[in-house]
């Protein structure tokens, strides 16, 4: 079972991603749990998750990130499928990371 | 001009939002909001504007702002103690101890004669709070990097050694305070305050708030959240002006500030009042823009506005950056001069920043219906504004759509 942790500004415009993409990992029978947050570096679930993508508008933030937590996959997620919603696609960018 | 935001503002940017001083001070100073909210509750509880409902809560006003003492008029001291926390979390010392100490060097710093000063609690300690937060914190770091801690011997359990960790740092810092205040007799809180008030007296002026609307907009041209990157500067001043505000509001005596309504009148709907730009997309032939307006409008509706923002997109495209800008500077003019004129009502009361159109003008303005009708002119405003640009941006995606489907 992956983890997967989402982190925006509010945790509210990722929460809009969370059932989109779980919607597109059951359809591939995929199984994870997905959660939505406010960033911040000293976010406990960040320590459980195996692995981490941030909302475009906070991406400043991946580069602190990897430095306190360098061996965690993180990324941010690509602009257009953020803004199209494409649970596909960023559920996909997830499993790459964790080469799954 | 791209490579211009490319190649200096995004760089620019990304240094202010990793910054660690500015990022504890906005983490920091969240914490008021919610209080701040609880505190404007019972305003909008104790004012409602209903004749019978006032001459009742008169009687109770007691029972019922007694909520906005302990969260409005303690502002300053909340402030104190978020930006103590997350100064600690950024730099790396233990965050409670480090509260511990912050707590008691602001008492020191701007004791009075009667005693701990509880002037200094309000909003009106707010920059105080900050600047103390700040240097605690590095005084408390150079000490744990230097070794100077008390060191118990092995064997002592580490509950009872850690509960001396704040001993040494406690102590430096009451002294330096000590030596200001007591010694020195420095009123250190108004020092901070005169330092400060350039920057907030800019904020409450028509262009300063201009310009800070412009600046948030263009650095979400940009895809960087231009409101959290500019909160570190901007929100400490607009609480405190929110503050007096809801103080004004509360006593029923003419509202003071003017630079408190962005939140409900500029950017709602999401910053660069999309709702405009969703319509429009409601309204098109584009299978995608239909599909992202149909995705978009509900999240809209409780002011955020990512997938519009990314999907239409406004990020790095020059077509709608344009009427995104325009049209937040528009409002920002035009709600400023209705404020200042006091054709409509000016912001007094805290709501939450997701709180919908309209329902959020009206309540946030203290019970004000030009106001509200003001707010729903700005939605066909901004529809208008992105008309023509969205136009255009729609022959492009029609144009590719086409060339999908052949």
């Amino acid at each position: 079972m992956r983890k997967i942790l989402l982190c925006c500004a509010a945790g509210m415009s990722t929460s809009l991603l969370v059932s989109k993409m779980e919607k597109a990992a059951a359809d591939e029978g995929y199984e994870c749990e997905i959660e939505a947050v406010p960033f911040k570096i000293n976010e406990p679930k960040i320590e459980e998750a195996d692995v981490v993508l941030l909302g475009p508008q906070v991406r400043f933030n991946l580069k602190p990130l990897q430095e306190r937590y360098p061996d965690l996959p993180s990324a941010a997620i690509d602009m257009m499928a953020y803004g199209m919603c494409d649970g596909a696609s960023i559920l996909k960018q997830a499993k790459d990371l964790l080469g799954d | 001009m791209g490579n211009w935001l490319e190649e200096k503002l995004l760089p620019a940017a990304n240094k202010l939002a990793q910054n660690k001083f500015l990022s504890a001070v906005r983490d920091g100073v969240t914490i008021i909001i919610p209080f701040s909210i609880i505190g404007a509750f019972a305003l909008i509880v104790g004012q409602f504007p209903v004749e019978s409902w006032m001459a009742f809560t008169d009687q109770y006003a007691d029972y019922i702002y007694c909520f906005s003492t302990v969260t409005l008029d303690c502002l300053g001291i909340l402030a104190l103690i978020g930006v103590s926390y997350n100064m600690a979390v950024q730099y790396g010392v233990d965050p409670i101890s480090n509260v511990a100490v912050a707590v008691a060097t602001f008492f020191m710093l701007t004791l009075s004669e009667g005693g701990v000063n509880l002037e200094v609690f309000s909003a009106a300690g707010m920059f105080c709070a900050i600047v103390v937060s700040y240097a605690v914190t590095m005084i408390y770091r150079f000490l744990v990097q230097k070794n100077i801690t008390i060191r118990m011997p092995d064997g002592v359990p580490p509950a009872v050694s850690n509960s001396f960790t704040c001993l040494i740092p406690g102590l430096v810092c009451l002294l330096l305070a000590w030596l200001i205040r007591i010694v020195l007799n420095i009123d250190v809180n108004g020092v901070i305050t005169a330092l400060f008030s350039p920057l907030v007296k800019g904020m409450n002026s028509l262009p300063g708030y201009v310009l800070y609307v412009f600046l948030m907009c263009l650095l979400w041209v940009v895809g960087i959240h231009g409101d959290m990157t500019l909160a570190p500067i901007a929100e400490p001043i607009t609480l405190a002006l929110m503050a007096e505000n809801m103080e004004a509001f509360k006593n029923g005596a003419a509202i003071p500030n003017i630079a408190t309504f962005s939140p409900m009148f500029v950017v709602f709907t999401g910053t660069g009042c999309t709702i405009g730009l969703v319509i429009n997309m409601l309204l098109s032939k584009s299978k995608r823009y239909n599909e992202l307006g149909k995705l978009s409008v509900l999240p809209g509706l409780f002011n955020i506005n990512e997938p519009q923002t990314f999907g239409a997109p406004v990020v790095m495209n020059p077509v709608l950056a344009i009427p995104y800008i325009g049209v937040s500077v528009i409002l920002t003019i035009c709600t400023w001069l209705l404020m200042q004129f006091n054709i409509i009502g000016r912001v007094c009361v805290e709501v939450p920043w997701t709180t919908p159109p309209i329902i959020g003008a009206y309540l946030a303005t203290g019970f004000n219906i030009p106001a509200a009708i003001w707010n729903a002119i700005e939605i066909v405003i901004s529809f208008l504004v992105y008309r023509p640009f969205f136009k255009k941006q729609e022959a492009i995606e029609l144009e590719m759509e086409k060339a999908k489907e052949e």
